[in-house]
């Protein structure tokens, strides 16, 4: 079945994204109003619909955020509460709503690129690599060879992250603060190798820039590390308790919301824009449960996935054909917490309009679903399992609607 | 099982202030001032540092550096410095740089600083990213629920207006800031303790 992707206003219209995840087809369509999905207001920025207060209720609810309520970042989240239950939510989103997208019009490739780089920058490998494939006239093997093993890096960091947060929430004190240093360690490696700690700079059109390529020889003592610290946290019972039944999304609910990335493969819908892209062959992890347990074991098992991937790869400075083509054209990479996409318009050679869809704009909501009917308590457990955030959630577009 | 796995991996703790390693400074900063840069980091033939965004485009050699602050209006501190972080508006390197502060790497309670959850406890308002219409609310807010003595100190090339046309000063009075893009962790250390009027290196 295919899944309502994104949505942008372009020309006057609506120009909607549809995606098949079984063949990796897309398909865009001008149309007059938004389709009938129930993730069509959220791709457009609006979250309003998803709080439904039950008949009756004179509770107001209260908004979590954007600077109180350890949220971290400048998002927020509206939830009513019934004692300590969740009865609604949804998040707000707008306060990241920085206009990057259209700072990267109008300029030289490589700006655009630089600007791309810091619409969200830890997921800025996964939007190059999502970019370049679409605007890329000759993409060389060799060239894509080295940017995956930069995605999958990218992808260790960010899980690292997500289960240091987890821990973090479990008060596991010890094992949040060895999986915060693994994140360093895989940070530490991006800088030798990029030259920046989040590998800005490395993806240009037509090449790729790799610094310190012996700065992957460290990756042997991370992944010796993790796998030890694997074990420990998985015999953890407190720690598994907090996850297991926590946050579930169903399958269904995984279909109904058109969920991505992690969301969708723990309730075992297997989205993975890593099996159509022709770079990799690649079989998704999944897990049925749907809860955050189910969430932490899929990231567990690609942490693995990453390694194999990153260890058949030779990491070096590559550089081929730099052509870019003109017209509009689509770009899609799957990131640590789900696909990122990417709707570029080139004209002799520079970016006239972009669009840009993070999974955290669709996957905050399949969040919300999942943590209704649950305790306040378990609000950063379910939260934390979808390695989501806000700067990713408000990049939309620019360019003429 | 635990103990014996952090006793096996030894101390890994930062020396810095005492001394920096490679590990902990990315070869992305200009080692001199360029002639042009197209994010507006040079204005009037002059190099601004706090507006770079390490893009390294331009032509000039770049390096590890670990002086990238300006600290105007220090506080003259013999006790803990307490922090209030604040985004407003980031792509969310910064604040993912901020938090390694807590990570064993970094562990900024050694050197006596603590964040605070809200601004009413908080000597020192950390803020990073480009403020957006929902935030600039939030900022003044923050900043007036802060006790006094007080202090402002930005992170990051965009809460200095490069990639976005508002920066933080415009909205509350800035005591110094901390380049980069994003600023490495012992940066952002350096500027703390510079804001509590303390010695570096
Ligand atoms: S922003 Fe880029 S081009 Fe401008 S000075 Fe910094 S590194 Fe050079
Ligand atoms: S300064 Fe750079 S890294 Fe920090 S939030 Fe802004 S764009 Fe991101």
């Amino acid at each position: 079945m295919k899944a309502l992707s994104a949505i942008f206003k372009k020309g006057g219209k609506y120009l909607t994204v549809w995606l098949d995840y079984n063949t990796g087809k897309a398909e865009l369509e001008f149309r007059d109003s938004l389709p009938d999905r129930k993730i069509a207001p959220a791709l457009i920025g609006e979250t309003g619909a998803y709080m439904k207060i039950p008949p009756g209720t004179n509770a107001v609810p209260l908004t979590f955020g954007p600077a109180a309520g350890g949220l971290g970042q400048a998002g927020a989240f509206e939830i009513l509460t019934y004692g300590e239950r969740i009865v609604a939510i949804r998040p707000v989103y707008g306060y990241k709503r920085r206009g990057l997208e259209r700072a990267m019009l109008n300029r030289p490739i490589d700006e655009s690129l630089a600007v791309l780089e810091r619409a969200t920058g830890n997921f800025a490998m996964a939007y190059t690599y999502a970019f370049l494939k679409a605007v890329e006239a000759n993409p060389d093997e060799e060239v894509w060879e080295v940017r995956k093993v930069l995605l999958e890096l990218e992808r260790l960091y960010n899980h690292f992250n997500a289960i240091h947060k987890l821990a973090g929430a479990a008060s596991q004190k010890v094992a949040t603060m060895h999986f915060h240093a693994l994140e360093e360690d895989v940070l530490r490696i991006f800088s030798r190798l990029t030259g920046h700690r989040y590998g800005f700079g490395a993806n240009r059109p037509g090449e790729v820039r790799i610094l310190e390529p012996k700065a992957m020889e460290r990756l042997r003592g991370i992944k010796e590390e993790f796998h030890s610290l694997r074990e420990e946290l998985l015999e953890s019972k407190i720690f598994i308790d907090r996850l297991h039944t926590t946050c579930r999304l169903t399958r269904e609910d995984v279909m109904e919301l058109d969920a991505v990335g992690i969301a969708a493969r723990g309730s075992s819908v297997p989205r993975d824009v890593r099996t159509f892209d022709r770079f990799y062959s690649y079989k998704p992890v999944t897990c049925k449960d749907g809860d955050a347990l189910a969430r932490l074991m899929i990231r567990i098992g690609e942490v693995e996935k990453s390694f194999e991937i990153i260890e058949g790869s030779e990491v070096r400075s590559v550089r081929s054909d730099p052509s870019l083509k003109d017209g509009l054209n689509l770009g899609l990479a799957e990131a640590s917490h789900g696909d990122v996409l990417v709707l570029a318009e080139l004209e002799g050679g520079r970016l006239r309009w972009i669009g840009l869809r993070g999974a955290s704009r669709i996957n905050y909501v399949a969040f919300a679903k999942g943590i209704t009917g649950n305790i306040f308590t378990d609000f950063p457990f379910g939260l934390e399992s979808f390695g989501l955030n806000f700067a990713d959630a408000d990049l939309w577009q620019g360019g003429e609607d | 099982m635990w103990i014996i796995k952090g006793l096996r991996k030894g101390v890994i703790t930062s020396d810095y202030p005492k001394k920096v390693s490679d590990d902990e400074l990315s070869p992305s900063f200009p080692l001199k001032a360029p002639a042009e840069c197209p994010f507006g980091a040079v204005e009037d033939g002059k190099f601004d540092l706090k507006r770079c965004i390490s893009c390294r485009l331009c032509s000039v050699p770049f390096g590890r550096k670990l002086d990238v602050d300006e600290v105007t209006n220090p506080l003259n501190f013999k006790r803990s410095l307490h922090v209030f972080f604040l985004d407003v508006g980031t792509c969310h390197a910064c604040n993912r740089e901020v938090a390694q502060l807590h990570s064993p790497y970094y562990d900024v309670h050694r050197l006596g600083i603590f964040f605070t959850p809200t601004p009413k406890h908080a000597d020192v308002l950390l803020v990073a990213g480009c403020p957006t219409d929902g935030m600039i609310p939030v900022l003044k807010e923050a900043y007036e629920l802060m006790p006094e003595p007080k202090r402002v100190l930005v992170l990051g090339a965009c809460s200095s207006g490069a990639l976005c046309e508002r920066k933080v000063e415009d909205f509350v009075p800035v005591d110094g800031y901390v380049a980069g893009c994003p600023p490495n962790p012992v940066q952002i250390i350096r500027g703390l303790l510079k804001m509590a009027g303390r010695d570096v290196e």
